[in-house]
């Protein structure tokens, strides 16, 4: 192994705490809350770019995605590309409402804007009880997935890498709040876009040019190069599964939205969504297309999430790998991050805060934020010590619970004068219960993925519901 | 204000659902035909040309639809 791979990781370590404790000083000591979980309001559009894209684009970007793509082809290439909108139809959508929303009640978690719509506890408890199952999972499929990149590059066993990687993360989390992530954002951002340029110019050539690797492909399969994939299973069922969760589905994904409450104003909101997907527009392409030419080289991968980690250690030289590495460690530590901060923030305001109604000032709030961040890393680390073979997958689950659960309170709550608390709360439930049963014992609709079936029918019990309850409210006030 | 809203909204599902369209009219080119690069026409397609119209569109959009 060489030692500059080494150096360039070590390096990048020492920058993020670095970063996180510059960041943690520079933290004023009003107004603490409001700064530690939304950086005070004030991020503009460059930067908004970057904080939007390192959330979204996290470990199953460079290890699953790549890794589908290697066995299915150009084709998942194709399909991966669904997702480029997100940015667009996420923040274009909810962002000034959300934004907005967030300035009049000071909001920091997604439940604080679902209970300035309909006021109701009701709604943020179930609202956080879902929060926190699913971001467990998907923090955890994140922590063994960079616990499994360190160690199949650079050959550090995989206990060991966990605790490196998780005590970093921890830490950088802890000092630094959204604040710190912001800066770190950036360089994540940067390093990301850098790394993966590197990897697709060189994994190209390798395999000989644009249309040599294609040309190459074919040799090898010719599904490979074929639109329908590998084998067929892009049915259509499939594909609009594909649809509705990773593209507009996520509207309704928390740690996205809730980052709608930082950016500044209107134009930082407008430059942010034009870089960012953009950039997330090129990376979508070129980790997969990546991935998938990769088989060129390696023909015979038995475990296809191996691809990326087998890829860099070949076409890279040791300065580039290392920066590929921190790149996708970057993806990653950025995700976890987020999802963390969003993570404490509904355990000590949406939970604790809730149920221990004393005054709190806010030197206790601050320390029980961060001893719930230093706790959940810890049980988070318990967890990851035996890690599942199909990464992505994994992750899905866990997005498409939170879509299924926030997405229609979301966008009715914003855009329906009618809506009550009632129906969202029935929705809310159904959706939860619906979701998990569908999950578990893998029942499937007409073959769609649960979250159609669920997206549908809980739209159905939230009109139903709304409707009831407002015919109940006219009855007892028969004047309105 | 709320107006503007609306209409944010109705342009950011209108490309939304174009791209879409024009993903699943890709889906059905067959495999035999090649594009100028050489390489399978619904490739060329599909990952070149669309998500670079989707990108212009987006941003023609948020210059001439937001404020």
């Amino acid at each position: 192994m060489k030692k500059e791979i080494y150096i360039i990781l070590i390096i990048y370590f020492i920058l993020i705490l670095l970063i996180s404790i510059f960041s943690y000083q520079t933290i004023n000591k009003k107004n603490y809350i409001k700064q530690y979980f939304v950086g005070n309001r004030s991020i503009k559009g460059f930067i908004f770019s970057m904080v939007l894209t390192t959330t979204y684009i996290s470990g199953s970007t460079f290890i699953g995605g790549p890794g589908a793509a290697y066995k299915y082809g150009l084709s998942w290439v194709f399909i991966s590309l669904i997702q480029i909108p997100i940015i667009l139809i996420s923040t274009g959508t909810l962002g000034k409402k959300i934004s907005q929303l967030g300035k009049k009640c000071n909001a920091i978690t997604i439940n604080d804007i679902l209970y300035e719509i309909f006021k109701s506890k009701k709604i943020v408890w179930i609202g956080s009880i879902s929060l926190i199952i699913a971001f467990f999972n998907s923090m955890l499929v994140q922590f063994i997935s960079a616990s499994r990149l360190i160690e199949s590059t650079i050959n550090i066993p995989y206990k060991i890498s966990l605790i490196i990687f998780s005590t970093i993360i921890i830490i950088h989390t802890i000092l630094g709040g959204f604040k710190g992530s912001i800066f770190v954002d950036v360089l994540h951002g940067l390093i990301i876009l850098i790394g993966t340029f590197i990897l697709l110019i060189s994994t190209i050539k390798k395999t000989g040019g644009f249309q040599g690797s294609i040309e190459n492909l074919k040799m090898i399969d010719n599904q490979l190069i074929s639109i329908h994939g590998t084998k067929d299973i892009f049915n259509i069922q499939f594909l609009i599964s594909l649809w509705v969760l990773i593209c507009f589905g996520s509207i309704g994904l928390p740690h996205l939205t809730i980052r709608c409450l930082s950016f500044k104003n209107n134009k930082s909101m407008k430059n942010g969504i034009v870089i960012g997907t953009i950039i997330i527009t090129f990376l979508t392409f070129s980790i997969h297309f990546s991935g998938a030419i990769g088989r060129v080289i390696f023909p015979n991968i038995e475990i296809p999430d191996q691809i990326i980690p087998k890829l860099i250690n070949t076409v890279l030289t040791p300065i580039n790998y290392g920066i590929f590495l921190a790149a996708a460690l970057s993806a990653i530590i950025s995700t976890v991050n987020a999802q963390l901060l969003q993570f404490s923030a509904t355990l000590t305001k949406d939970i604790y805060l809730n149920i221990n109604k004393k005054k709190h000032n806010e030197k206790k709030i601050k320390i029980i934020s961060k001893i719930s961040i230093l706790i959940t890393g810890i049980i988070l680390i318990l967890f990851s010590l035996q890690p599942p073979k199909m990464i992505i997958w994994l992750n899905l689950l866990s997005f498409g619970l939170l879509e299924s659960i926030f997405f229609w309170p979301l966008i009715l709550g914003f855009f329906w004068k009618k809506v009550n608390y009632f129906g969202a709360l029935l929705s809310m439930w159904f959706s939860f219960i619906g979701y998990i049963i569908l999950v578990t014992f893998e029942i499937k609709i007409f073959k769609f993925h649960p979250i159609l079936p669920i997206l549908l029918f809980s739209l159905i019990v939230f009109l139903i519901g709304n409707y009831f309850f407002n015919l109940n409210l006219k009855n007892k006030n028969p004047k309105k | 204000m709320h107006k503007q809203i609306k209409k944010e909204i109705t342009f950011s599902f209108l490309i939304t659902i174009f791209y879409f369209i024009s993903w699943i009219i890709i889906k059905y080119i067959p495999d035999e035909y090649n594009g100028i690069f050489k390489i399978p026409l619904w490739f060329e397609c599909g990952c070149i040309y669309l998500p670079i119209v989707f990108n212009i569109l987006c941003i023609l959009i948020i210059k001439f639809i937001f404020v």
